[in-house]
């Protein structure tokens, strides 16, 4: 049995929550919380390695950067055939299908690499306000890539109406964009 | 040659635009992150195409589809990035064009280029009805994945040139100060 | 008591919909406050 609009309301619950967290104190409790975990990040392997030696620490960096040149190209093809900009004459079933393939890899890339840069500056990042934007975006943007995009993209796609196509390709481009911009501005801060 | 490219980095250093953007609040700042995030762009679409020749991505996309249609944003990702990378050059034109890892990213670029002639002069050059196969014929491969080794390597140098291991300033060994053309007495760095 | 095809994919529109929504409206007043704050370290560092 299902609830009648089961995901929407899921989806708005989910809105509320966030939104009660963010203006709420729970927001500063939670922070003060996780400090022991960045505390802990700077003492593992990956902390010592990327604080020892800062040539590994920059072709990891690198690998963080081509991999999300990597997401930014599978999100831009997916979004651009969304928009009907790109592979017009394309199924978009497919295209979305193909595209996320390429999309799950690089984000297991970008997250991965992502990890080993945070144990290396933890503390440094843990008081970086562009640092949590940065990760409540980067939240965001998978909670929307794999419990709305995709179930929205998975079954018959052609029949969506275009204003929820297009919508949904602004958002994850939004997304996306911001994850990458204010994780250059963490290099630039502290 | 090392001479002048130090005596034209000189030059360039002497303008007071060179200075300015320098030693800007936000603006040096701003060029560097347009130049990164057109990364996402350009190099996003590049590695979708050679992906595609490699049979790793868009399988059932036609190769000379992807090719085409994904040539346009990269192409205005390349010129972002062109553009902010001669202004980041310009803001600090003396250490840039004596750094190691800025020779080789410039070599590797212009391999790069080269490479993207060929490519595409392959792809002209190859046999009707090529392009529906998920895998592209071998020497689109080829070039596909040098593509990948170069712009990984440039991508490499780049982030590499913001560290000083190898500066002339920090006096490198003989063969190192040779290559990134050091000029022996230099007094501006 | 609804879970014809028809009723989950108006369900996922709808839910796709809030989500992108709420992300481009939250997302359009993170920026312009970033924009706002950068003008006016501007204005303080250049008068």
């Amino acid at each position: 049995m299902a609830i009648p609009f089961g995901r929407t309301l899921a989806c708005a619950l989910l809105l509320a929550v966030g939104l009660g967290f963010a203006l709420s104190n729970a927001r500063v409790e939670a922070w003060q919380a996780l400090l022991p975990l960045f505390e802990w990040m700077e003492t593992t392997l990956f902390g010592v390695i990327g604080k020892t030696w800062g040539g590994v620490f920059a072709v990891v960096q690198a690998g963080h950067l081509l991999s999300m040149a990597m997401l930014g190209g599978a999100v831009l093809a997916a979004d651009g055939r969304l928009l009907g900009v790109l592979f017009r004459d394309q199924p978009l079933a497919a295209v979305q299908a193909q595209a996320h393939r390429v999309f799950v890899w690089s984000l297991v890339v970008v997250v991965f690499t992502g990890v080993f840069m945070a144990c290396g500056v933890a503390i440094k990042i843990y008081y970086l306000p562009v640092f949590w934007y940065k990760m409540l975006a980067l939240l965001v943007g998978v909670l929307f890539a794999f419990l709305v995009r995709r179930p929205l993209l998975a079954d018959d796609p052609e029949t969506l109406s275009p204003l929820v196509r297009r919508v949904v390709a602004v958002a994850s481009i939004m997304v996306w964009f911001t994850v990458a911009a204010t994780g250059r501005w963490i290099g630039f801060s502290g | 040659m090392n001479e002048r490219i130090y005596q034209f980095a000189l030059w360039l250093d002497g303008k007071a635009s060179s200075t300015a953007l320098h030693e800007s609040f936000y603006m040096y700042n701003w060029i560097e992150s347009t130049h990164v995030l057109a990364l996402m762009i350009s190099l996003g679409m590049l590695f979708l195409i050679d992906l595609r020749m490699l049979g790793l991505a868009l399988p059932s996309v036609p190769a000379t589809t992807v090719a085409q249609k994904l040539n346009v944003p990269m192409l205005i990702g390349f010129s972002v990035m062109m553009v902010t990378g001669l202004l980041l050059f310009y803001a600090i034109p003396v250490r840039t064009s004596q750094s190691l890892w800025f020779r080789i990213k410039f070599v590797l670029l212009i391999a790069a280029a080269v490479n993207a002639l060929l490519f595409h002069r392959r792809m002209r050059a190859a046999p009707a009805g090529w392009d529906t196969a998920p895998r592209a014929p071998g020497n689109l491969r080829l070039g596909a994945a040098l593509s990948l080794a170069f712009w990984v390597g440039i991508v490499i140098c780049g982030r590499f040139i913001a560290y000083d291991w190898y500066d002339c300033r920090e006096e490198p060994a003989a063969l190192i100060a040779a290559l990134a053309g050091c000029i022996p007495g230099q007094e501006v760095f | 008591m609804n879970d014809s095809p028809d009723a989950r994919k108006k369900d996922r529109q709808a839910a796709a919909l809030l989500a992108s929504a709420s992300i481009i409206v939250a997302f359009a007043i993170y920026w312009s406050l970033e924009i706002q704050a950068v003008r006016e370290m501007l204005e303080l560092a250049y008068g």
